[in-house]
């Protein structure tokens, strides 16, 4: 493991979307120029933190210069490094996408003398300045966010994380000003509070049994002798992640939230941020805990997982509109990724399951990303996202 | 059993009672207040543990100040958010047909 | 053997709590509530946690009770001019008796897991005090919590004073402001005027108190939360006794102000880390200033998002588009 003291790529993936939020509240007008500045600007770290673990291995950074546990590091593994590239190059191109759709030049104008939609239900009918004016700092703030998760390796620094991310989020969906998407906002701030306490809870278990909060050193006390502390606060722990990843049955304040924000906020939660707390469970189960996980825990999360799919996938065929659709299929492919923990500790093939659910999580995230942008555009154009309406609205508009 | 672990348990009977009345509640505000409790609860174990030792471990008291802070930039949200959702439907509350296949 | 005072506040915490979560008359629950975090504040002091004791009396039941009666009093407002004359009744949660039951055995059985859980914690406490207390010396301040808020976890406290800016951009996206007090027929001048003068004399004895806990945070409890915590009181002592400021257009320095703490914190972490140091690796001898320079713009910047969550949204006029929200409306 290096210490990545001389070059701070790892400071500059966090500090450079959290500059970028700050600018972009001070100066509104500026703000899709700050947000596309730091779209770009980030792949410098993240391009010199990839080539520094291809040839020096893991990195670490010890912030504050304090070593842990008394202080915090920050560290980079394949696994941070991977789900940071994709959040670079999914959260770049959905900053692309929101230039035009925020500022509504890129389309064309003549989506503009297209009526509004009639029912409101996609709450873009004239409140798009308000959109605007929310969207670029929350976004760089949940940037930040998703950076800094990715890369703590602290228990409690985690969870401010999750709060980061979760209340900006919420106000991403809440953005769209209509009343399903209130409601939907409504349910998933509950929801997510929900989840980063029991979160907490076990964070404060996790502490008051083995006196650390730095994850490796949580890993080797938990070689020592079994108390119920660790598995009851695995137990909290994944409760709240569950939650926030939306497992079923734990998926019903995802496709009202992902079905009604506005599209680009639509993409990157489906894309990105329900994958964070995934990434947190995959860290907490195989690496920190993997002594204290029972495979008969693992079965039943694929289990769920499984159960996900089937139901998920039921249940967008029988949606009505488009992006509710795309927003059940996040559930079934949610399930898909739990499949991981069953498959990935039966005794041959567990390096294949891991390199199939990385790229699952990966192709997830792509494909989700440009669904939910295909959505709001073809809503733009219709002005509406009616499934047995779109095909004729659509003729007319070519 | 000492004063500290009574203290400790209380966090957890706290966390319990929040929970609860989170599940069984409609209104959105005493919802939101349900959190808070529990939140309390938590706090309070942190605490607790904190003053296991001979000088309370200042680690766990930073924590608590920490989440204190986000707890009330958390309820302020929440708060404005039930509002709108009043204003736009005529109740505080969250209908059971948002969830499509509930 | 446990303190019968103890035991006393334990009892009557609970039952506090209790009763404001039960309570059908969300008004009482809050009160309630207030009294609740009240209490906690001295089971603070009795868990030896003065620092928390304070924030707690000033934010946990202080701010957020003043944010929850202000919600309560907009909601009302909101149902009289619906034509609704009482509150509506709560609606009746799914499952009815049996439903009833099971998640009232289900959470039982949730916290007697997690009571299990804490009762068989290995003897032994361990933890990090000890570790503070070696390197306190090297944090540029003699106060411990501090220690480890402003230098050994300050990077914790930088994404936190981040989770203060976005609660208000989230709270400004998400709504307009619209202050209980200001309505059409109680306008600015029918505040009493002893109340305003009441206010006039304590706003600036809290700001001085402010001054005093940021400065004694280095050595004692104090520091910027509660001083920032006594700042948006003050702040919100002012917004009720003049409700004309809160319908004031949104200003240049209201930004400014809300940014500042992450933008100092940031900064001076940055300005580290271009020197040649790690993000918020103090100098030695310089610790404590630079520590002292970020705690009063995190004040400040608490203190004025303290205020403006209160508001409940974004100042009423000053914005360029006219579509940006409707609180007032009705369905």
């Amino acid at each position: 493991m290096t210490d990545g003291a001389d070059t701070p790529s790892l400071v500059c993936l966090i500090a450079l979307p959290l500059a970028g939020a700050v600018a972009a509240f001070l100066w509104p007008r500026r703000a899709p120029a700050v947000g596309l500045g730091v779209a770009g600007l980030l792949w410098i770290p993240v391009l010199g933190l990839l080539i520094r673990l291809v040839s020096q291995g893991e990195q670490q950074y010890e912030l504050g210069g304090w070593a842990v546990p008394l202080g915090i590091a920050l560290r980079a593994d394949g696994l941070s490094v991977f789900l940071v590239l994709m959040v670079t190059l999914v959260g770049g191109a959905v900053s692309g996408y929101a230039t035009g759709y925020f500022g509504g030049v890129c389309w064309g104008s003549s989506f503009s003398s297209l009526p509004p939609a009639e029912d409101g239900e996609d709450g873009r009918d004239g409140g798009q300045a308000h959109e605007r004016a929310g969207f670029w700092p929350l976004w760089l703030f949940l940037w930040a966010a998703l950076n800094a998760l990715l890369l703590s390796r602290d228990l409690f620094n985690l969870y401010v994380t999750l709060e980061l991310l979760g209340l900006s989020a919420v106000a991403l969906v809440a953005l769209a000003d209509a009343p399903v998407a209130l409601g939907a906002a409504m349910r998933y701030l509950l929801v997510s509070l929900l989840g980063s306490l029991a979160f907490l809870l076990g964070v404060a278990l996790v502490y008051a049994g083995y006196g650390t909060l730095d994850l490796p050193m949580l890993k080797a006390a938990l070689g020592g002798p079994v108390a119920p502390v660790g598995p009851v606060a695995l137990g909290l722990m994944t409760a709240g992640l569950l939650m926030k990843t939306a497992l079923f049955p734990l998926h019903f304040w995802l496709p009202p939230a992902h079905a009604n924000a506005p599209a680009p906020v639509s993409a990157l939660l489906s894309a990105l941020v329900v994958k964070a707390s995934f990434y947190l469970l995959l860290r907490l189960w195989f690496e920190v805990f993997a002594g204290v996980a029972t495979s008969g825990a693992m079965r039943f999360l694929g289990v769920l997982g499984a159960v996900a799919v089937l139901w998920g996938s039921y249940q967008a065929l029988r949606q009505p509109r488009l992006k509710l659709l795309v927003a059940y299929s996040t559930v079934a492919q949610l399930g898909y990724l739990f499949l991981l923990f069953p498959l990935s500790s039966a005794a041959a093939g567990g390096f294949t399951a891991w390199a199939g659910g990385l790229y699952f999580v990966l192709a997830h995230a792509c494909a989700k990303a440009v669904m939910f942008l295909s959505a709001g555009s073809l809503m733009r154009a219709a002005g509406h996202d009616r499934l047995a309406d779109l095909g004729r609205r659509c003729a007319r508009c070519r | 059993m000492t004063a500290t672990t009574l203290y400790a348990l209380a966090g957890i009977a706290l966390f319990g009672l929040g929970l609860h009345a989170l599940i069984v509640r409609a209104h959105l505000v005493a919802r939101i207040l349900a959190l808070n409790v529990m939140g309390a609860g938590v706090f309070m174990f942190l605490i607790a543990v904190a003053a296991r030792n001979e000088t309370p471990d200042p680690v766990p008291h930073a924590l608590v100040l920490t989440g204190i802070v986000v707890a009330v930039s958390a309820t302020a949200l929440a708060l404005v958010l039930a509002l709108r959702v009043q204003a736009v439907r005529g109740r505080a509350g969250l209908a059971e047909e948002e969830s499509p296949d509930a | 053997m446990i303190p019968a005072l103890d035991i006393l506040l334990i009892v009557a915490l609970l039952w506090l709590a209790r009763q404001a979560l039960v309570a059908r008359d969300l008004f009482k629950g809050v009160v309630l509530f207030i009294a609740f975090g009240l209490l906690l504040a001295l089971a603070w002091v009795r868990l030896r946690a003065p620092d928390i004791a304070l924030a707690e009396a000033a934010i946990g039941s202080g701010l957020t009770g003043a944010l929850f009666l202000s919600t309560l009093g907009r909601l009302r407002r909101m149902e009289r001019e619906a034509g609704q004359a009482e509150p509506p009744p709560e609606d009746g949660r799914r499952g009815g008796w049996t439903g009833g039951f099971l998640t009232a055995a289900g959470t039982v059985l949730v916290t007697a897991l997690l009571g299990w859980a804490v009762w068989a914690l290995p003897a032994g406490a361990p933890g990090l005090g000890d570790a503070v207390q070696a390197r306190l010396g090297e944090s540029g301040v003699s106060h411990r919590v501090t220690a480890v808020l402003l230098n050994f976890r300050a990077y914790d406290t930088l994404l936190e004073v981040g989770v203060l800016l976005v609660a208000i951009v989230a709270v400004w996206a998400v709504a307009r402001a619209d202050f209980p007090f200001v309505t059409r027929n109680a306008e600015a001048g029918s505040v009493p005027p002893q109340q305003t003068a009441l206010v006039n004399l304590l706003v600036p004895v809290m700001l001085v108190v402010a001054g005093y806990l940021l400065w004694i945070g280095a050595t004692a409890p104090g520091g910027a939360f509660q001083a920032g915590a006594v700042l948006g009181g003050a702040g919100v002592l002012l917004l009720l006794s003049r409700p004309h400021w809160a319908v004031l257009p949104e200003r240049r320095w209201m930004r400014t102000g809300l940014a500042a703490g992450l933008l100092v914190f940031l900064g001076v972490g940055l300005a580290l880390v271009i020197a040649g140091r790690r993000l918020l690796e103090y100098p030695a001898g310089w610790a404590g200033a630079l520590i002292l320079l970020i705690e009063a713009a995190v004040t400040l910047s608490i203190g004025l998002t303290l205020t403006l969550l209160f508001l409940g949204g974004r100042p009423a006029a000053g914005d360029p588009a006219p579509t940006m929200t409707h609180t007032n409306q009705q369905p």
